[in-house]
């Protein structure tokens, strides 16, 4: 089974460094024409730049949006306070094929024009229940009690959260920020659906991939690749200072 | 430290009434503390100390009644407004902190100068006895030192009233004495108000000015530990500042001298006390009033009646400085301890207990089916 795993990743990132234009064996030897092709391309470099916009925009209002909410619901008991976990939650319950046509007909009903803002909040709905469930399991082992030390200690309401609350529940917040961010950064379904007429990354490399055979793919899926493992380990640093 | 009915009040708890769903914690609480004065709260779980505790404090606003300190009304001060500084009963460090940062936290807030800052938070140290933990991580202290620190980090503020909530209640015998006895160095040292809240009787004894005896939201006896242990109002009071031999009996004779009680076919003696034959009593016969001799040979059997009786050691407890003895008096038993330098007598031993009538607490059964311990 781990064949189809890794033999796939090994060709990929084998063939990003040949020397020819072949994408099957045998392989010509080594080069770094294909990385670049991917930086001397405005195509690619454009797509980069819209994906990283759309990603680190999301990144922003769900932090914010989704801390103040989880905040909201784990500490005060409000009418409504099931409402609104229902509402942050329910749109992992939804496929994202569903999400992203229901988002073309509203932004078409309301006359919006598609465009990278339109893909923003798109993602902005398809990832907060994943934010908000990092922030609200972070919340709910909390110790409040060093809340009550701390205006105990003089500090108001607000000084309590900058120097008490926000620093114990940062990494928390940080963890899922890079959750939020990688799902944004190869979402292809509600992209797909929402865009205008500046492509992402992902749909860059689709359409590339679909109209020819280009070996560039497989360098900037190997720059992806090597993105993610990084990705993946800083979150497992992460994951391991919080649980000291 | 005079504690007189004039003394003036430097914190104020005026009809104090606190209710959680209907249910009231701390009901109708009066009580003045003096400037100075180290007060235990003292009762069972459940008896609404911590809950007037937190009044102090600003955590809960009472529904009734007003607190007043240092001539201020601060019934709604909300808690970070109030000069008085709390110690966990948990660990309540900021972990994302080190010990430095910890204790500055409130004079950080009210931007205390660099240099004012170093030497306050090195005089706390010194005052906890932790001089050189500064720069050390809170999550390796031992439970005694995050303790001491969570004092420093009250203390350095300089409150008006300095409010524990059984801040030693979690750790082991022999720290928790230790640290008893310096709180108290502490608090001489300092000359502050402490309002101290615990279940352990030994606590509150041995370290307060006055002891608050409290249960079901009221005051059962307020009075210095002395006076609690030598006259107790109630039974609840004797059992949970002693832990005496209590027997249940009813007056059968008083007189200018002595009191009678009926206890079984006995009739035991007991100074002279404001009861009237026919209440029902306990007879508080605490363990170290009691003496212990070997039973004379030949006597004619048990006295009926007097201050003493005769029974059997059932068991043999040594204890350091005292040896402890269960005698088993027919069907009852009492407890009797001995100084250890006295000869040990050995289990099944007969023996005759006896006391001086005037040391017997003769008090109000009332409430004596509700507690015994």
């Amino acid at each position: 089974m781990f064949v189809f795993l890794f033999a796939p990743i090994a060709i990929v990132v084998l063939f990003s460094f040949n020397k020819t234009a072949s994408l099957t064996f045998p392989f010509h030897g080594w080069s770094l024409r294909w990385y670049r092709a991917v930086f001397s391309s405005p195509l690619y470099r454009d797509a980069i730049v819209a994906s990283l916009r759309v990603a680190l925009i999301t990144v922003l209002v769900v932090v914010v949006v989704g801390t103040l909410a989880g905040i909201g619901v784990t500490r005060h008991d409000f009418r409504g306070r099931g409402l609104v976990r229902f509402f942050m939650l329910f749109p992992a319950a939804l496929p994202g094929l569903f999400l992203g046509i229901a988002l073309l007909s509203f932004f078409v009903q309301t006359k919006v024009s598609l465009s990278l803002w339109t893909v923003t909040v798109g993602h902005l709905v398809y990832v907060v229940p994943y934010f908000f469930l990092v922030v609200v399991s972070r919340l709910q082992r909390f110790d409040y009690l060093l809340e009550e030390a701390a205006r105990d200690l003089g500090a108001g309401p607000f000084a309590t959260f900058r120097r008490v609350t926000l620093p114990l529940i940062a990494p928390s917040l940080i963890a899922g920020a890079l959750v939020v961010f990688s799902l944004s950064w190869d979402e292809v379904f509600i992209t797909f659906f929402t865009i205008g007429a500046q492509n992402t990354l992902p749909l860059v490399i689709y359409s590339t991939v679909k109209q020819s055979v280009d070996p560039s793919v497989n360098a900037i899926s190997t720059l992806l690749l090597a993105g993610s493992l990084v990705f993946v380990l800083s979150v497992r640093r992460l994951v391991a200072d919080l649980q000291q | 430290m005079s504690v007189s009915a004039d003394r003036t009040s430097y914190l104020r708890v005026e009809s104090a009434t606190r209710s959680f769903d209907g249910v009231p914690a701390v009901e109708d609480f009066e009580l003045d503390i003096a400037e100075g004065e180290f007060v235990s709260l003292l009762g069972p779980s459940g008896c609404g100390k911590t809950t007037l505790l937190r009044m102090i404090a600003g955590f809960e606003i009472p529904d009734r009644g007003r607190i007043v300190l240092d001539g201020r009304d601060i019934t709604a001060t909300p808690p970070n407004k109030r000069p008085v500084n709390m110690v966990f009963q948990r660990v309540t460090l900021f972990p994302h902190l080190n010990v430095f940062e910890n204790i500055a936290f409130g004079l950080r807030l009210k931007r205390v100068s660099k240099e004012e800052m170093q030497a306050r938070v090195g005089e706390a140290l010194e005052l906890v006895r932790l001089p050189g933990f500064a720069e050390r991580n809170v999550q390796t202290l031992s439970g005694g030192q995050a303790q001491r620190i969570a004092l420093a980090r009250a203390i350095v503020n300089r409150p008006k009233v300095l409010l524990f909530d059984e801040p030693l209640s979690a750790l082991d015998l022999q720290i928790r004495r230790e640290l008893q006895v310096e709180l108290k160095d502490i608090h001489r040292e300092l000359q502050g108000t402490f309002v101290y809240v615990t279940h352990d009787q030994e606590e509150a004894m041995s370290m307060s000015d006055r002891v608050v005896v409290m249960r079901d939201g009221r005051i059962v006896q307020v009075g210095e530990p002395v006076e609690l242990y030598r006259e107790p109002s109630t039974l609840f009071v004797a059992s949970f500042v002693g832990n005496p031999n209590v027997w249940r009996g009813t007056v059968a004779t008083v007189d200018e001298a002595r009191t009678l009680v009926a206890v079984g076919d006995r009739r035991l003696e007991a100074g002279r006390c404001a009861v009237r034959a026919g209440d029902d009593v306990a007879l508080v016969l605490r363990s170290e009033i009691l003496t212990l001799s070997k039973h004379a040979q030949g006597g004619n059997g048990a006295a009926r009646e007097g201050a003493s009786v005769d029974g059997v050691v059932a068991d043999v407890r040594f204890v350091g400085p005292l040896v402890s003895y269960r005698v088993d008096v027919d069907d009852r038993q009492l407890v009797v301890s001995r100084p250890s330098q006295a000869d040990v007598l050995a289990e099944g031993e007969r023996v005759t207990v006896a006391w001086n009538p005037r040391d017997v607490l003769l008090l109000p059964t009332d409430d004596a089916n509700e507690r015994t311990p």
